[in-house]
């Protein structure tokens, strides 16, 4: 006689999925208030504030380094520099006044239709992530305090999960920082493409140069 | 010659004030932490093994040299399950 | 219950941390008095030392104006913005070993990309203020600090180099040895100065220069708000020196006692003086003593130094300090492994 204890998976401190709705949805405004702000300074604003925003899901999601590294490269230097330039303009809001909002209606019905087709065909819930713990009668006494949150129907259970999977002990032996596995495939795998990526760089940075150089 | 000491008092307290500060963190941790200090960058296999004596001992940071499992211990495993959305 | 532990352990930090922001602003005016062969504030509390609270009090009693023509929530939102971030540096910041806030992986990346989320609170007030005083300041410190940021994350990437870690923890603990200064002592004088420009502290206070600009990014805000930005400037001025101190001089460990251990017995750890001496080799005492050593420091080369022209600025970060840096970042490395000396770090072991 077995029982079956469901818990929520506390590996990812305290994530919830709602949080991710909130940060969808928060980004979504943030999006559209980038397109229909007038003042293009209040629109790299929302602008920042999206990048933020997808940071914040980044980092809530498990990838905080790609997260924080969103932070310090789009918004400590890109955004920044976007914003510099932007205020050193001296733009008049009377002078902006260009009619964009018929093309809302046509922007909502894309949307929709978009996101229709694509609800019917992807799943909503993807991370909906239980574990289940099957502990002895005898023992469930010290585990019930802490691992039942809440239990389940067995017979709905096993309609609704797709696999089961324990953790693998060997593998944890030498964890990969995200750090490690970026760098290692991008100077193994991928150093043909990076000698690429930055010889564009390159070229786009000598061009700055050669077309603000002075010509005598 | 006088030394001015009343510019070196301001200094006095900052030193006063983090040391308290960072003494009453320390006590809360680790009192937090049942006594011992908390471990700093733990890694997967640091977390592993953490959880492996939360099912042998029941708290996080406890540890036991007993040479046998406690009862429960090999069903006690957790195990991570996929929805099925298919 | 978690959640009480937490708010406690957000305020031990937090607290200490505006208590000593409150005394870092009294001590600049006593060090530059003393300096200055003047008396300096010495008239609220016993000799002047609660000089901070009663400035304080005054401002935020006082009534805050809002130009007519700003846009009122950024002009709220800057200083909010700076403080906020200014103070969120503080939670990987470790006091002893164990005694931390957030242990995060990441800690120092953290750092960098908090304090580069707080140069858009400068630049908002500035902007939103609708004062060309205001907004020359703030693009003028907004330029400061994207130049020099520069400069610190490349130290910090030799950093990172000879620690192998972006974990703090992991940054102070791998000094045990020696601390980061000897080896890497021009890379900590460019990183000072790059740390006196990244807070916009004399000489490099362009952003507020006085007799140009009336009090830079900040000449419109008022009372409270002002006192936001009061407490962000000097709250990462102690947060720029606790960085320096953990990266270059081993943080909360001690530089002296670490050599009177090695001459000890260390199997015998039942003595009062072991366990002396083990508090005393790594404890908050030692973070807060070399912090204050060089927020004085801070103070000093804002009395010694007069202020330098923008351009200076500029080609100081750009043409001598940022090759200095790259070259060591080329330089480093190659010593590193041409030597075969691979810094090896035990906790990635």
């Amino acid at each position: 006689m077995n029982n079956i204890f469901l818990l929520n998976d506390y590996i990812t401190n305290g994530y919830r999925l709602e949080f991710v709705d909130f940060i969808y949805i928060i980004s979504i405004l943030f999006g559209i208030f980038t397109i229909i702000s007038r003042n293009p300074i209040v629109s790299v604003l929302f602008l920042i504030g999206l990048f933020v925003n997808i940071a914040g899901l980044l980092i809530l999601v498990g990838y905080d380094y790609i997260g924080l590294s969103y932070i310090l490269v789009y918004v400590g230097a890109v955004s920044i520099l976007f914003l510099f330039i932007l205020m050193l303009i001296n733009i008049r809001i009377s002078e902006l006044v260009s009619e964009t909002n018929n093309d809302i209606p046509l922007a909502v019905i894309t949307v929709l239709l978009f996101y229709f087709i694509i609800g019917q065909v992807i799943p909503s819930n993807l991370t909906d992530n239980t574990i289940v713990t099957s502990l002895s009668n005898s023992f469930s006494e010290v585990y019930n305090v802490q691992l039942d949150n809440e239990i389940l129907n067995i017979i709905d259970l096993k309609q609704e999960i797709a696999y089961a999977s324990s953790k693998s002990w060997d593998n944890s032996l030498i964890e990969f920082t995200h750090i490690t596995g970026i760098g290692n495939i991008m100077y193994t795998n991928y150093s043909l493409w990076l000698i690429i990526s930055s010889v564009i760089l390159l070229v786009g940075m000598v061009g700055a140069i050669v077309i603000t150089i002075k010509q005598k | 010659m006088g030394v001015p000491f009343e510019a070196l008092l301001p200094f006095g307290i900052i030193i006063g004030s983090f040391t308290v500060g960072g003494a009453g963190l320390w006590a809360v941790r680790k009192w937090d932490n049942e006594g011992k200090m908390p471990r700093w960058n733990k890694d997967k296999w640091d977390r592993q093994m953490m959880e492996r004596d939360l099912r042998i001992t029941g708290t996080k940071r406890g540890q036991s040299s007993n040479h046998e499992a406690p009862k429960g211990f090999e069903l006690s495993n957790p195990w991570k399950i996929e929805k099925r959305i298919f | 219950m978690s959640n009480i532990i937490s708010i406690i352990q957000g305020l031990l930090v937090i607290v200490p941390a505006l208590i000593s922001v409150a005394f870092v602003t009294i001590s600049e005016r006593k060090v530059m008095a003393s300096m200055q062969r003047r008396v300096g504030p010495n008239a609220v509390g016993y000799y002047g030392l609660l000089q901070a609270f009663a400035d304080a009090l005054k401002l935020l009693l006082k009534e805050y104006v809002a130009p007519t023509q700003a846009n009122i929530i950024l002009f709220f939102l800057g200083p909010v913005i700076t403080l906020i971030f200014a103070l969120l540096g503080y939670l990987v910041i470790p006091y002893a070993p164990g005694t931390f806030i957030s242990d995060h992986r990441l800690g120092i990346f953290f750092m960098l990309a908090v304090s580069a989320i707080a140069t858009y609170g400068i630049l908002l007030a500035g902007w939103s203020a609708n004062s060309k005083y205001a907004f020359l300041g703030s693009l003028r410190s907004t330029a400061q600090l994207i130049s020099y940021e520069l400069i610190l994350s490349s130290v910090l990437l030799l950093v990172i180099l000879l620690t192998g870690s972006l974990n703090v923890i992991t940054i102070v603990e791998s000094q045990k040895a020696v601390s980061l200064l000897l080896p890497l002592l021009p890379l900590f004088i460019v990183f000072f100065i790059g740390s006196i420009a990244e807070t916009n502290r004399a000489p490099f206070d362009l952003a507020e220069a006085e007799s140009e600009l009336v009090s830079g990014f900040m000449t419109e805000h008022s009372a409270s708000i002002f006192v936001f930005f009061f407490l962000a400037e000097y709250a990462s001025i102690i947060l720029i020196c606790i960085l320096n101190s953990i990266l270059f001089f081993g943080g909360y460990l001690s530089i002296i006692v670490f050599s009177i251990i090695s001459l000890l017995d260390l199997s015998r750890e039942d003595t009062l003086f072991h366990v002396l001496i083990s508090i005393i080799s790594s404890s908050p005492i030692n973070l807060a003593v070399k912090t204050s050593i060089l927020v004085f420091v801070f103070i000093w080369v804002r009395a010694s130094f007069p202020r330098i022209r923008f351009d200076q600025l500029m080609s100081v970060c750009w043409l001598v300090l940022l090759p200095i840096t790259i070259a060591y970042v080329i330089l480093l490395p190659c010593v590193v492994s041409g030597l075969l000396i691979n810094p090896v770090n035990i906790s990635l072991l």
